[in-house]
């Protein structure tokens, strides 16, 4: 092992000692506050040194991992959702009685997962990365343990999480056939010089995408979504919805465009009929949902339909790096508007699974402005709705789908978006136009929480451009 | 912290006002108007620093490199579309007036809105304080005025509105400066109509919003079409560009012969004839003082409707694009006819008003038209002289008259009288019982005649009647100059009524002066009346001429591209000035100084039915409900309503239902229901049922949708594989 | 020498035998029986390819799936402990609160 392989793993080690350490900690000491602590102090460490690999473009291992400003754009994400869940999960694990030190350690599991998913430019390490930031999230799933529905959640996930585990490797193995090798560089190298099979090379592309699909809940692979981000437990809820997504979405990203844009002609119409369905699926049965878990639900299946939307352009080399920036930023304003209307949620979630019907939001506007103003922000966000973050987000996003030449989709995608207004609108109304009693939990991270994601979702918004520049320098080292 | 990002700061403080006191402290009275006095003082702070720093930079450096910045806001196509803020000396004016006369209304509005006084008797919110009564010590019942209701509210707004202007102000381009416009408006409706509870707040606040509206609408297209012809909004770009500028005077725009600069410029002017109450869509601005006296204040005299005005001034250099020198181009030409007819026009009807805010108003559109009139004929400099001066005098007397109404009020508590307080012929003698409001108000007044030498009115309409004689616009001159006898004529009737000779009711005998809080103001502003003209005084003016530099000739001028250079000094529009001026304000005075309680106005027999017309506002309003609004009642009544629905598609669907008859109620279920409803419900309710259809597709059973994901995979990848591999 | 193919056809059944497991069978250990099979079917087509082309990648992936495997069944097994412990059965089919 090299220095560089050592460097380019660097923060990844670091979260990864950390985790064992609280680990070890935990079950010896047994404060829950000292793990919650040094939980945040471990991944605010982890960001510095992420954040301290920009700009380095270096590769590891053999051209196994490749850390670039991709990489480095993504674990930012990551570890930013991970600093986000844990101020959200503080109090709500003690609320609910499930206040065990393991929460902070899966969690750190989970998320070094996916920073080498981030990384990974190794079919072998896809795999890898894949199954260590999926296990962890199968526990957290079924944390809320005596609770049916949280196990029943958990169970569900790894069963379809196994499932497609067991597609994605098989594709693997299949692509390895094809070009006797698992480096994506190396695929890419095989089929420019015409060695490779491609007619199983096809076939195990299809079946990689299947299995991360289902990672990503597009639909017809969705059908977890609902059901698991319903049983786990809200704070679990809220960094699954973004950090899952945003690691499968990585692993599309590298392996489609940077190893087999060959194949773009086949399997583009693929991700059209993929992207148009899960947008219009993902609205639809959200319009008739009266639990708001299972609403937010459905809403992120319709956000990764969107983001698929506009990857399908990646196949024209002039579009493709708009295609992947537009799809990184959505992510960003994706995971912050996510966060901000997860901490409402918690804040008025009551134990039992009370207190998630979307009547009970009636009342709010009057009775607490600032955290009725705080959802109604995230519902314009998202929504599209300017000033916010998830206009700047959707506009990006349209813009590359149309530059792609795709406009049936794009029109597809704002018909959708105007369903999706509905039911967010609807939880706006409910909130200042009905009377109601609500009790509202007001703790002091939760609600630095709900202003933190509240007022970024705006400031971004107006700032939106050197965000915009960053997640477009990030594309131009991969490529 | 630099100028720059201070000039990006400037409007923020009225903005964040605004969201505190509608977020959190509505119901905190004290709390709300410290926040937004705070606000207007802090911004005032920020524009006399900007103003300072600005004028030391020294007007050429200023007007070649002003004080700019912008940033990236939408990518479009191959470049971005910027926003910004940019001070030149022209901006540089404009922040002080705003700036000062912002705060000064902010300060007034606490004593108008009579804090410190008790809860009304039956005050409700909608409606204007009725009084409260008050029991004192030995126990004599005294009604003394009570405090607005919705106190809070009516500063959330204003801060609102002062957000808007100071962003028009300071924009560098059409898009902010259209949204700082559209957010005046659309304070200008919440204000006008704050007592909602009146029917005719409620009539006026629609009137107003609705009339600009359509102003609004050309002046979008105005912007659309520049933006399509130069592809850019930035100010600098578009009015320092020569080429550009001379491409656009040149190309022909297809519409009636105009080039493209022509038709830019008369579609952006529409947008001013809306906002400024010019002729014809003036109509709104005399309702719009059912709005509280500040609002008529701020809004309707000395920012919002400026606005207009300094959208037009900012336009100069497209406006002018192509004149040869002396010449006029079709949009000034347009400006000067129309700003020349409606200054005449509203003085006329001013002189028949006997509401002492409706004078106030028509004298707005006036002088508004001595403005436009100005750059009409190409006096940049006098234009926005008078803009400047107009702010200030105009703004004086409307929180002067706000100050009479609330000490007539007192006065009506006080003897239990049921008249209007805002008649002018129910006051008299306020003299001796509000000597401040009084002095101030003549200052004003005299400055509104145009008063020599000593008031600012003098010297910006003097400089505006030199530049027409001098370039030779006899008819504009004449107007002009014929409107100002007028103007001096009813501010005088105005002064005299109010103020001067004895009592015309009980009611004015017991007024009584008003709350520092609104005397303060008042005094500032007189201050500004009466010295603000001396920083103007042309170089040729004989004997004080010359002492003191032209200042603000030699600031502003370095905003156009070509510096114009002063008018030459003649003594046929000075005599004419002096003339009129003295000469109607002694008529005024001549004529209405002995009348007595109770009579009508003099004038009303000699001038007869001419009288009658005047005082109802040449039946304009009349007349545009029989133009526009009937036949739009009309039509959506009687021809949407009445024929395309019930005639017509309810025949066909007699006539169907009566050959379906046969088949039975099924076939009305099916047809009649859809189609009468509409398309609309049918999409809504079926989205909702495939949502809740397709519920039932999640069973919950794993192994179900392991089977669903994978029979759906199996079958796209063999029609795929067939599909690609079979030729 | 086997023809690769055959190789292949077999792995490729395996997965489709290990997929319809987990379809089909309702008992939870069963279906992780299965999924193991369709984990080892992959395995078996890496080792086929790896001989086809005389390079050891395949091999050494081959570990790292075994160990993946473990790793996940491990935890798969303790689920199914906790859902026991509360619900008493193992039946797949019996968890269906969550629907909708």
């Amino acid at each position: 092992m090299t220095t560089t392989d050592l460097l380019s793993v660097f923060p990844l080690l670091i979260l990864i000692l950390w985790a064992c350490l609280v680990l070890l900690l935990d079950v010896f000491l047994k404060r829950e506050r000292l793990t919650t602590i040094l939980t945040a102090i471990g991944l605010v460490v982890t960001l510095g040194f992420s954040i301290s690999q920009n700009n380095l473009n270096l590769t590891g291992f053999n051209n196994m991992v490749v850390v670039d400003n991709f990489a480095v754009y993504l674990n930012i994400i990551f570890l930013g959702s991970g600093l986000l869940a844990i101020s959200l999960a503080h109090d709500y694990l003690k609320r609910m009685g499930i206040n065990r030190g393991e929460f902070y350690v899966l969690l750190m599991f989970s998320i070094s997962g996916m920073m080498l998913m981030a990384i990974a430019a190794d079919l072998i390490v896809f795999f890898l990365a894949l199954e260590l930031l999926s296990i962890p999230l199968y526990v957290l799933a079924a944390f809320a343990r005596p609770r049916v529905e949280s196990e029943e959640a958990g169970m569900k996930y790894f069963l379809l999480g196994a499932f497609s585990g067991g597609f994605v490797v098989y594709g693997i193995a299949l692509v390895f056939g094809a070009t006797a090798t698992t480096n994506l560089s190396g695929i890419a190298a095989r089929i420019a010089e015409h060695q490779a099979d491609i007619p199983l090379l096809t076939i195990g592309a299809a079946l990689i995408l299947v299995g991360f699909s289902f990672k990503v809940a597009v639909v017809p692979f969705q059908m977890w979504t609902p059901d698991v981000y319903h049983g786990a437990p809200s704070a679990v809820t809220a960094f699954m919805a973004i950090g899952a997504k945003a690691a499968g979405f990585a692993a599309l990203m590298r392996i489609f465009v940077a190893a087999l844009p060959t194949l773009s002609e086949q399997i583009t119409p693929i991700i059209w009929v993929l992207a148009a369905l899960t947008m219009i699926v993902g609205n639809i049965v959200a319009v008739a949902q009266s639990n708001i878990k299972r609403m937010l639900a459905y809403s992120s299946i319709a956000h990764a339909g969107y983001i698929l939307m506009a990857l399908v352009s990646y196949g024209q080399s002039s579009v493709a790096s708009v295609s992947v920036s537009a799809a990184l930023f959505y992510l960003l304003s994706y995971a912050v508007t996510n966060f901000g209307a997860w901490a409402v949620v918690i804040a008025v979630e009551k134990a039992e699974g009370k207190g998630l019907a979307l009547d009970d939001y009636a009342g709010i506007g009057r009775k607490y402005p600032a955290l009725a103003a705080a959802m109604a922000i995230f519902m314009l966000s998202f929504t599209g709705v300017p000033p916010t973050l998830g206009f700047v987000g959707k506009f990006y996003l349209f813009r590359a789908v149309i530059d792609g030449g795709y406009i049936g989709l794009a029109v597809i995608g704002v018909l959708t978006s105007l369903i999706s207004a509905f039911y967010y609108l609807r939880v706006v109304v409910i909130m200042y136009m009905r009377d109601g009693e609500p009790e509202v939990r007001s703790e002091p991270w939760l609600n630095l929480t709900t202003a933190f994601t509240a007022i970024a979702t705006i400031v971004l918004s107006i700032f939106s451009a050197p965000i915009l520049q960053w997640a477009s320098q990030a594309i131009l080292s991969t490529f | 912290m630099g100028i720059k990002t201070l000039i990006w700061l400037l409007p923020l403080p009225p903005l964040l006002a605004f969201f505190i006191i509608v977020l959190f402290t509505n119901r905190k009275k004290a709390l709300s108007h410290t926040i937004s006095v705070g606000a207007a003082f802090l911004s005032w702070l920020g524009s006399m620093v900007v103003f300072f720093f600005a004028v030391q930079k020294g007007a050429h450096q200023l007007g070649e490199h002003p004080f700019a910045s912008s940033i990236n806001w939408l990518p479009l196509a191959d470049k971005w579309l910027k926003i910004g803020v940019m001070v030149d000396p022209l901006t540089a004016v404009g922040l002080f007036f705003v700036a000062w006369t912002v705060f000064m209304i902010f300060i007034y509005s606490i004593g108008y809105q009579n804090y410190g006084q008790p809860k009304g008797d039956h005050d409700q919110k909608g409606l204007p304080p009725h009084g409260a009564t008050v029991i004192d010590e030995q126990g004599h019942k005294h009604k003394v005025p009570s405090i607005e209701p919705m106190y809070s509210r009516f500063f959330a707004f204003i801060g609102l509105f002062a957000f808007g202007m100071y962003t028009l102000i300071i924009s560098d381009n059409m898009l902010t400066l259209f949204v700082g416009w559209e957010i005046m408006g659309l304070c200008s409706y919440l204000l006008i109509g704050f007592w909602y509870a009146k029917p005719s707040a409620r009539a006026a606040m629609i009137k107003a919003f609705i009339t600009t509206r359509v102003g609004d609408v050309f002046m979008l297209l105005g912007i659309g079409a520049l933006y399509a012809f130069t592809k850019t909004l930035n100010f600098r770009e578009i009015f320092f560009n020569e080429e550009l500028l001379h491409k656009m005077a040149t190309t022909p725009s297809g519409f009636f012969g105009l080039s493209v600069a022509g038709l830019i410029g008369i579609l952006l002017f529409i947008g001013t004839v809306g906002k400024s109450a010019q002729f014809p869509l003036h109509v709104w601005l005399p309702d719009a003082m059912e709005g509280p006296t500040p609002v008529s204040a701020m809004i309707h005299a000395a920012t919002m409707v400026s606005a207009g005005v300094y959208m037009v001034i900012r336009m100069f250099p497209l406006l002018s694009a192509g004149a040869q020198h002396g010449e006029l181009t079709s949009p000034m030409m347009a400006m000067a006819f129309i700003g020349a007819f409606t200054a005449l026009f509203a003085a006329s009807i001013a002189l028949a008003q006997n509401d002492i805010k409706r004078v106030l108003a028509f004298s707005t559109i006036s002088q508004l038209g001595y403005m436009i009139a100005a750059l009409g004929i190409g006096a940049y400099v006098a234009a926005i002289f008078h803009l400047l001066t107009h702010a200030f005098f105009k703004a004086l007397l409307f929180l002067g008259s706000g100050s009479v109404i609330h000490g007539m009020e007192h006065g009506i508590y006080h003897v239990d009288e049921d008249i209007d307080p805002q008649n002018m012929f129910n006051m008299g003698g306020l003299r001796k019982k509000m000597p401040i409001t009084f002095w101030t108000f003549l200052a004003g007044g005299l400055a509104l005649s145009g008063f020599p030498i000593i008031t600012a009115g003098f010297w910006s309409k003097d400089e505006i009647l030199a530049d027409a004689f001098s370039n030779g616009h006899w008819m504009v001159f004449g107007t002009l100059a014929f409107a100002a006898l007028l103007t001096a004529f009813y501010t005088m009737r105005q002064i005299t009524l109010t103020f001067l000779g004895k009592p015309k009711t009980r009611a004015a005998g017991h007024a009584q002066e008003t709350h520092w809080t609104m005397t303060l103001p008042l005094v500032v502003l007189a201050i500004f009346a009466i010295g603000f003209g001396w920083v103007g005084i042309p170089e040729q003016f004989p004997l004080i001429g010359g002492l003191i530099p032209n200042w603000l000739h030699d600031f502003v001028i370095t905003t156009l591209p070509h510096h114009l250079g002063e008018v030459g000094f003649n003594w046929a529009p000075l005599l004419t000035s002096l003339v009129v001026a003295l000469g109607g304000l002694f008529l005024g005075w001549y004529v209405y100084k002995d009348v007595p309680a109770g009579a009508e106005d003099p004038l009303k027999k000699p001038m007869g039915f001419v009288y009658k017309v005047l005082q109802n506002k040449y039946y304009f309003d009349e007349l545009y409900d029989i133009i526009f609004i009937k036949p739009a009642i009309w039509f959506s009544e009687t021809v949407s309503y009445l024929w395309m629905d019930r005639k017509i598609i309810d025949g066909i669907l007699h006539f169907i239902a009566r050959i379906a008859f046969q088949l039975g109620t099924i076939f009305r279920d099916w047809f009649d229901v859809p189609v009468v409803n509409g398309f609309g419900d049918f999409v809504g309710e079926s989205t909702k049922k495939i949502g809740k259809s397709l519920r039932v597709v999640q069973t919950g059973r794993v192994q179900q949708y392991m089977l669903i994901a994978l029979v759906i995979t199996v079958a796209t990848l063999f029609y795929y594989l067939f599909s690609v591999f079979t030729p | 020498m086997i023809p690769t193919t055959y190789y292949i056809v077999l792995s490729a059944l395996l997965f489709t035998i290990g997929a319809l497991g987990v379809l089909i069978r309702r008992n939870a250990i069963i279906i992780f029986m299965a999924i193991e099979l369709m984990l080892n079917a992959a395995n078996l087509a890496f080792v086929a390819f790896t001989r086809m082309y005389g390079i050891i990648d395949g091999q050494v992936f081959v570990f790292f799936v075994m160990t993946v495997a473990a790793a996940e069944v491990a935890v798969g097994l303790a689920l199914i402990v906790a859902i026991f412990r509360t619900k008493h059965n193992i039946d797949i089919d019996q968890l269906n609160n969550l629907k909708g």
